[in-house]
């Protein structure tokens, strides 16, 4: 294959010997923290987070090659030829497209991590990387231009700091996030990305980069003859401000989605599990049953369904409950199915601003019963002594009866304590 | 004469130092005039005294590259790099790195970046100082077998290499021209029965014009 000006620069360049070095600082963020693993969204999410660290060493890579490369003498050469800008740019590129393909295996290594936990085929909006991508090549040309502007060994380390320590800043300073995507740490079941976000945070990120080019061109030649090059240093920056004070805010890239797609399991009620979570429907299912069993034998009115919720409050079903521990790689607790059973609607008061004691101190003592009279668990210490023997008398029976259908009615304020 | 200005004023006539005073012009065109300046560089070539660049970086990748940014087409600037590499009979390097050379080859290498866009003026800053006495040979005759359409503005000290390379001579001292003339009006300066008669001539030229 003809080599091109730019494949010299990817074949030459020090990203690709340092290839290993953007791997293992992508794996490290990764694998830093692994309760991403078992829900395909979000191990994605993670590993685009992992550009917190390939970031800064693709800079720190973009300095070195743009200090060793296009030293003082190529200042000499390069200020008497026509086509010259076009070094610093090809020089950033290249530990650009290093640092993508870097990126890129760190994020195969992270969704094959996740195949044995997670279920189904990966549902991910992939092209949110995109965001990385910018993130990348700003990074690689914040780092040539530091490189060209400080002409020493010192700008390599010089540049990693620089781009590690601008998203703390901006984060500090209230600005725009720049620098960093994804490394969500809950679940991201009905949520999406927001394409105006991350198109917003493309659009800004390669503002810094044609700047950081613009400004390692003038760096190169700025005691040269040439054209004014303000025009191309205020043009990214004047584009920056506007999109910041006209655009959306980066502070939070996702979205609700309303089109959670479930899986589900029996009848009277079904149990039912976004798919992206579902690996433990069957987990769960198997727990539910029996407590289940228990509320009907007793005539109490289940819900027709239980699902996991994650939009509106919906008082037509019971709400699954599990925590992102159990959503991904973890084992379901019998507890949390216990608490879930025994909340048969979703009603709007669980999220107001005031937590509804006295229902949810009705649902951790119907669980507890529910526990015990199956047979399936014990209580976890809601349930004193003379409780206790409530449940095993039948004392309790009429008014968790009572009480689980106020709670499937949300009438939150008719719920009275237990006389025992 | 060391710190005389010669790097200097070549880079001031390369367009890569903007004078403080003064104007350029190459051939009537002035390379700090943006209108000129496209044209000015078309025809320019520099030689830098070091080209410690690009290292890891083929010699063949290098000089096309050069050329490609001179203005040349990708496919034009290849044929020219092998054109230019072979001018300076490193051929046979032509897949060795640029860090892998020894300093003779590098200043060849040096000499073919800027013969690659067959330049009209190229401009060499001291080719030969820091060569050993072979390098600085094959240096000098690659110099006499530039293309007589090439006008070649050099900078040295050693008046030995200016013997026979070049026609007319400029002697800086301290920044300003202590002469500017033939190299047979320099030689004529020179005491009777002299040896070198060109490197007398330049000692007699400097101390005059120290004294004046």
């Amino acid at each position: 294959m003809q080599m091109t000006p730019f494949m010299i620069f990817l074949r030459r360049s020090t990203a690709r010997r340092a290839f290993v070095l953007l791997v293992a600082a992508g794996l490290f963020a990764v694998f830093s923290r692994e309760t991403w693993r078992g829900e395909w969204a979000r191990t994605f999410d993670w590993a685009m987070g992992a550009v917190i660290l390939v970031g800064p060493v693709a800079a720190g890579i973009a300095a070195y090659d743009a200090y060793t490369t296009l030293g003082r003498a190529w200042r000499q050469i390069s200020a008497t030829m026509p086509r010259a800008g076009a070094e610093a740019a090809l020089s950033a590129c290249a530990v650009w497209l290093w640092s993508c393909v870097a990126w890129l295996c760190v994020a195969i290594v992270a969704m094959t991590a996740t195949v044995s936990s997670a279920s189904g085929p990966p549902a991910v909006q992939y092209w949110a990387l995109v965001a990385v991508v910018g993130i990348l090549l700003a990074a690689s040309a914040v780092g040539t231009a530091i490189g060209l502007l400080i002409p020493h060994l010192v700008a390599g380390p010089l540049a990693v700091i620089v781009v590690f320590c601008i998203p703390i800043a901006c984060a500090w300073l209230d600005l725009p996030h720049i620098f960093v995507f994804g490394g969500a740490t809950g679940t991201l079941v009905g949520l999406r990305y927001s394409v105006g976000v991350v198109a917003m945070l493309l659009l800004l990120n390669l503002c810094v980069a044609v700047l950081a080019i613009a400004i390692a061109s003038w760096a190169l030649r700025r005691n040269a003859a040439g054209r004014c090059t303000w025009a191309l240093l205020a043009a990214p920056v004047a584009v920056f401000v506007v999109a910041v004070l006209l655009g959306p805010s980066t502070g939070n890239a996702f979205v609700p989605d309303v089109h959670v797609a479930y899986d589900c399991t029996g009848q009277a009620p079904q149990i039912c599990m976004a798919r992206a979570t579902s690996a433990h429907l069957a987990e769960v299912d198997a727990e539910a049953r029996p407590l289940i069993s228990a509320l009907a034998a007793l005539g109490a009115s289940l819900p027709s369904r239980y699902e996991q919720r994650f939009a509106a409050p919906d008082p037509t079903v019971g709400s699954i409950e599990l925590s992102d521990d159990e959503l991904t790689a973890g084992k379901v607790s019998k507890d949390d199915v216990a608490l879930s059973i025994a909340r048969p609607a979703d009603c709007a008061a669980y999220y107001g601003p005031v937590p509804p004691d006295d229902a949810l101190n009705a649902q951790a003592l119907i669980a507890d019963w529910a526990l015990r009279k199956s047979g399936t668990g014990n209580a976890r210490g809601w349930v004193g002594a003379r409780a206790d023997d409530a449940v095993i008398s039948g004392k309790l029976d009429g008014w968790v009866r009572r009480t689980f259908d106020q709670l499937s009615k949300c009438e939150f304020d008719d719920i009275a304590k237990p006389s025992l | 004469m060391n710190g005389a200005g010669k790097s200097t004023l070549l880079s001031v006539l390369a367009g890569s130092l903007r004078p403080t005073a003064g104007s350029v012009r190459l051939n009537g065109l002035d390379p700090y005039d943006s209108n000129d300046r496209r044209r000015a560089l078309l025809q320019t070539a520099f030689m830098p005294q070091s080209l410690d660049v690009a290292r890891r970086m083929r010699v063949h990748e290098f000089v096309s590259y050069v050329g490609w940014l001179r203005g040349l087409s990708w496919s034009t600037a290849r044929d020219a790099a092998t054109d230019a590499i072979r001018a300076v009979n490193l051929i046979d390097r032509s897949t060795s790195t640029m860090g892998s050379l020894s300093g003779g080859m590098t200043r060849r290498v040096a000499l073919a970046q800027a013969l690659v866009a067959r330049p009209r003026l190229l401009l060499l800053d001291e080719p030969t100082t820091g060569l050993d006495p072979e390098q600085r040979e094959v240096m000098v005759e690659l110099l006499r077998a530039l293309p007589a359409d090439v006008q070649v503005v050099m900078s040295s000290h050693v008046m030995e290499d200016l013997e026979d390379a070049v026609d007319e001579l400029v002697i800086l001292d301290d920044g300003e021209i202590a002469f500017h003339d033939s190299k047979v009006a320099l030689r004529q300066l020179a005491p009777p029965g002299t040896a070198r008669p060109l490197q007398a001539a330049f000692l007699s030229v400097v101390t005059s014009h120290r004294k004046a």
